[in-house]
């Protein structure tokens, strides 16, 4: 027993296949190429592993042995075949560089074991050669993805229509098609030690400030997690306080509105499989914007941001009001409009805050039931839920009707608040209200308000003031409630604290 | 790490004191000067104000003086005074800042539940209140400031509008006799009660948080006079709307006033003001909560005093809850309490000019910039 104990706990501490694979994954690569094979075929488990591929071959001309690596389900195989196969077979010459003979792009060399495996991960080629220490590293890398698509999340009816997809290199050039500046900075790092995560740091290098690119950059490469897949997770992992309601990192699918943000001297962070990007640091605003409002027109542009300003104070607010005025301030009512409800809840057996409270969580269910159904029975969920949970509801007066439009228009209203992680803040902020409401009324609303103030503004996000440029005030755009004229917008946020502040 | 330094600016400053001082037209305030000054008492923030131009100029004229060699307001005291008395100065500051907390919690306190929530008990309310009021303080002065600057221009939008239609409801006839009692009663009434204006001997000992001494002098300057405004076209309105002789039997002029207006189809409208002015509260008291425990620190020497704040207000608070007639013990005991301190505003300053003068500070001072 005591022994098995003991053998359980040392295996965790030390197993001993995999301290051995980490030994020689620090190792360089042995000249003699039966050996190297050898390697690799062990660390690949060759052939159960069954698309990792050792072409052997006999280089025509030199007389020299050489095996090439390479995962076939990654690589682009007919370039490999056109590219590398076929000139080194056919190769005349006897004296010629490697390099001289396959018809490749880019090329380098690599002896350090760990690096090569890292390559064949990504998809190079590697051209192992008869007594030689190096090997040669052929990017050679074909992942599939889906083409380019229309934004799905953040749509707009003016402006570019391309959005992010999962092939990072795709995300790269959308944003350098639209910023085609020398200084655009695109860093990778690799940020997990088991899968090999990237992440991608965008910035503009005669812009950003330094501190702030430092900072993100050590923040990204503090990370010891195992892996890292998406952007979603990593912007859990980099965020000041994962435990806050309000979101602190801003999440966007838009290439066009990642360039604007690098624009104004922000940072961008990209990664493979995400069709997404995210921008820091982040404020209130720019969670309250979308990148329509730029490309509308001025007026019709600042028109969409007052409705947005009412859609967010609606859907906090709306439901919480209605529970107090008919809890504690009846009085302020009109009298006509008092009537009314009362007649409608004459027969209704619950308080408002019960009513209220279940008529929001229904209309939660249909919200997450109508994201989570499959396509083909999707409408049904708009019928069950605007027959059986409005109009059954109120005919069967388990629910006024009046309740019923305010939590209609509480919903609708939070439909308009485009940010997903903003709109979450709220919908759960709506219910701190409700009970609050219904503990004190409007005094209680105003002191959970008061609080949620106060603790937004003690809100950072990378060391930026959440409500800036609001307050604390600073040089900038003033692009908070209403835009300003696109030739008065002189400056660049001074809150970042950019190399440049002025715009022209 | 933090990208930018935190700082208050001049408009969070602002934010700050207009919403301290012009608060007091809300409570009970302008029923003790109507009770003092009769029909003149509207008239009374402008004599206040002409009369504290001189302190507050030499107030600000000190922290110009020293704000390079000292680092705050505790050390020109202390500098000026002498360690021992200056120390019981800002004892005394301490007292009366202590005082005046646990006095106006319960009043706000008792509007609260007199006004709107008759039936809820006294102690949720103010522990409510004074729970909001010790999680903004214990947050710092930069987020209050930005609270307050957030804040600041619904306040005074609501209290205009309420301003505006009240004038509408009210009668021009009532501000008749204009004088009141007479004119010296009024300038007598003015003096006894310029402690309307104390709290701005103790918004000095915030100006480290400003961001450069020259928001801090402005700072004072437009919201001495914008609340000098507030106070007085605040309490014409009351007068207009309620004649003297209501105004007599009115403890809370502004709640009974937001309670006789209406809008069109809607009567009641003091919903519409309340959450406003109970925003405005929270601030308020926050801020009364922070600089008392800033000079509770410095006296005590505790470094971090934020974190003090919540058992000092828990204190202030049972202390408020003795009283069972709020209303009238509070009313009766702020009158008292503001004769008793108007020389501190008037004599404090002039004490500190004439010792910087005979240390010979200014002429150093003057030596030093020629």
């Amino acid at each position: 027993m005591l022994k098995l104990l003991r053998k359980i706990f040392n295996d965790k501490k030390n197993p001993p296949e995999q301290s051995t694979q980490k030994k020689i994954k620090e190792q360089y690569i042995p000249t003699n190429l039966k050996k190297t094979i050898d390697i690799f075929k062990s660390l690949y488990h060759y052939p159960d592993n069954s698309d990792v591929y050792f072409r052997n071959l006999q280089i025509g001309g030199l007389e020299k042995k050489a095996t090439i690596l390479f995962i076939n389900t990654i690589t682009d195989s007919k370039a490999i075949e056109k590219q590398i196969i076929k000139p080194l077979l056919h190769n005349m010459k006897k004296t010629a560089d490697i390099s001289d003979i396959i018809s490749v792009q880019a090329i380098h060399t690599e002896s350090k074991i760990s690096k090569i495996l890292k390559e064949v991960n990504n998809g190079s080629a590697i051209l192992f050669l008869e007594k030689s220490s190096k090997a040669l590293i052929i990017p050679m890398a074909d992942f599939k993805t889906r083409n380019l698509e229309k934004p799905e999340n953040e749509v707009t009816l003016i402006g570019p229509k391309e959005s992010f997809n999962e092939d990072v290199q795709t995300n790269i050039s959308l944003i350098r098609k639209t910023l085609r500046n020398e200084s655009l900075m695109v860093e990778s790092f690799t940020i997990s030690e088991r899968f090999n995560n990237e992440v991608y740091v965008l910035y503009v290098k005669d812009l950003a400030n330094e501190k702030l690119v430092n900072n993100v950059k050590e923040r990204v490469n503090s990370l010891t997690a195992d892996s890292v897949q998406n952007i979603a997770i990593l912007e859990e992992l980099i965020e000041d306080r994962p435990l806050s309601l309000f979101p602190s990192i801003l999440y966007t699918e838009r290439p066009d509105r990642a360039t604007f943000y690098l624009e104004d001297g922000y940072i961008v962070l990209l990664m493979p499989n995400s069709p997404s990007s995210l921008i820091l640091p982040a404020t209130f605003w720019t969670f309250f914007h979308t990148s329509e409002d730029k490309y509308l027109r001025f007026l019709n542009g600042n028109f969409v941001r007052i409705l947005r300003m009412s859609a967010i104070f609606i859907s906090l607010f709306a439901s919480s009001i209605y529970v107090a005025l008919t809890e504690y301030h009846t009085e302020m009512i009109p009298v006509n409009i008092l009537l009314s409800i009362a007649t409608t809840r004459e027969k209704v057996p619950f308080p408002p805050i019960v009513e209220i409270v279940l008529m929001e969580i229904a209309f939660e269910l249909i919200r997450e039931a109508g994201l989570r159904v499959p396509t083909p029975i999707g409408p049904t969920i708009g019928i069950v839920g605007a027959l059986i949970l409005g109009q059954a509801a109120v005919e069967a007066t388990i629910v006024s009707p009046i309740v019923v439009i305010v939590v209609a228009l509480g919903g609708v209203s939070s439909f308009a608040i485009g940010d997903l992680s903003l709109n979450f803040a709220l919908r759960l902020m709506k219910f701190v209200f409700i009970i609050s409401a219904a503990l004190f009324g409007l005094f209680g609303i105003t002191a959970v308000f008061a609080m949620g103030m106060f603790y937004l503004v003690s809100v950072k996000s990378f060391g930026v003031p959440y409500f800036t440029p609001s307050t604390p005030t600073y040089t900038s755009s003033s692009d908070t409630i209403f835009r300003k004229l696109i030739n008065q917008d002189f400056f660049r946020p001074g809150y970042l604290k950019p190399k440049d502040m002025t715009k022209k | 790490m933090d990208q930018v330094k935190g700082i208050i600016g001049l408009r969070e400053y602002i934010a700050v004191v207009a919403i301290v001082i012009g608060m007091k037209i809300s409570d009970d305030t302008p029923s003790i000067l109507f009770k003092e000054m009769k029909n003149s008492a509207w008239i009374s923030p402008i004599i206040m104000g002409i009369l504290l131009f001189i302190p507050i100029y030499i107030l600000l004229r000190i922290i110009t003086l020293y704000h390079k060699q000292m680092n705050d307001f505790f050390d020109i005291i202390t500098y000026l005074l002498g360690k021992y008395f200056g120390m019981i100065v800002i004892f005394m500051l301490w007292i009366i800042s202590s005082i005046a907390i646990i006095d106006n919690t319960a009043i706000y306190s008792d509007i609260i539940q007199t006004m709107y929530f008759p039936k809820t008990p006294i102690l949720l309310i103010y522990s409510l209140l004074i729970g909001v009021s010790v999680y903004g303080a214990k947050r710092g002065f930069e987020q209050i400031g930005s609270v307050a600057r957030i804040f600041f221009p619904f306040t005074i939008i609501a209290f205009f509008i309420s301003i505006v239609l009240t004038i509408i409801r009210g009668q021009t006839d009532f501000i008749f006799p204009i004088l009141g009692n007479g004119s010296w009663e009024t300038i007598k009434g003015s003096i006894l009660k310029s402690s309307f204006f104390i709290d701005i001997l103790f918004f000095c000992f915030l100006f480290p948080f400003i961001k450069d001494l020259k928001s801090f002098k402005k700072g004072t300057w437009i919201s001495f006079i914008l609340v000098i405004c507030i106070s007085s076209i605040g309490m014409l309105s009351y007068l207009m709307l309620f004649d003297m002789k209501t105004l007599g039997l009115l403890n809370y002029p502004h709640h009974e006033a937001i309670r006789f207006i209406f809008f069109g189809f809607v009567t009641n409208m003091e919903m519409f003001f309340v959450p406003f002015w109970l925003l405005s509260t929270f601030v308020r008291f926050t801020i009364y909560l922070y600089v008392n425990a800033m000079i509770f620190g410095r006296i005590f020497k505790v470094d971090h005093f934020e974190f003090i704040i919540p058992s000092l207000a828990t204190v202030y608070m049972f202390i408020g809850l003795i009283p069972d007639s709020r209303t009238f013990v509070y009313y009766t005991f702020k009158i008292h309490f503001y004769n008793i301190m108007f020389p501190i505003l008037l004599i404090l300053p002039c004490l500190f000019y004439i010792i910087a003068k005979f240390k010979g500070d200014f002429a150093n001072e003057q030596a030093n910039s020629s």
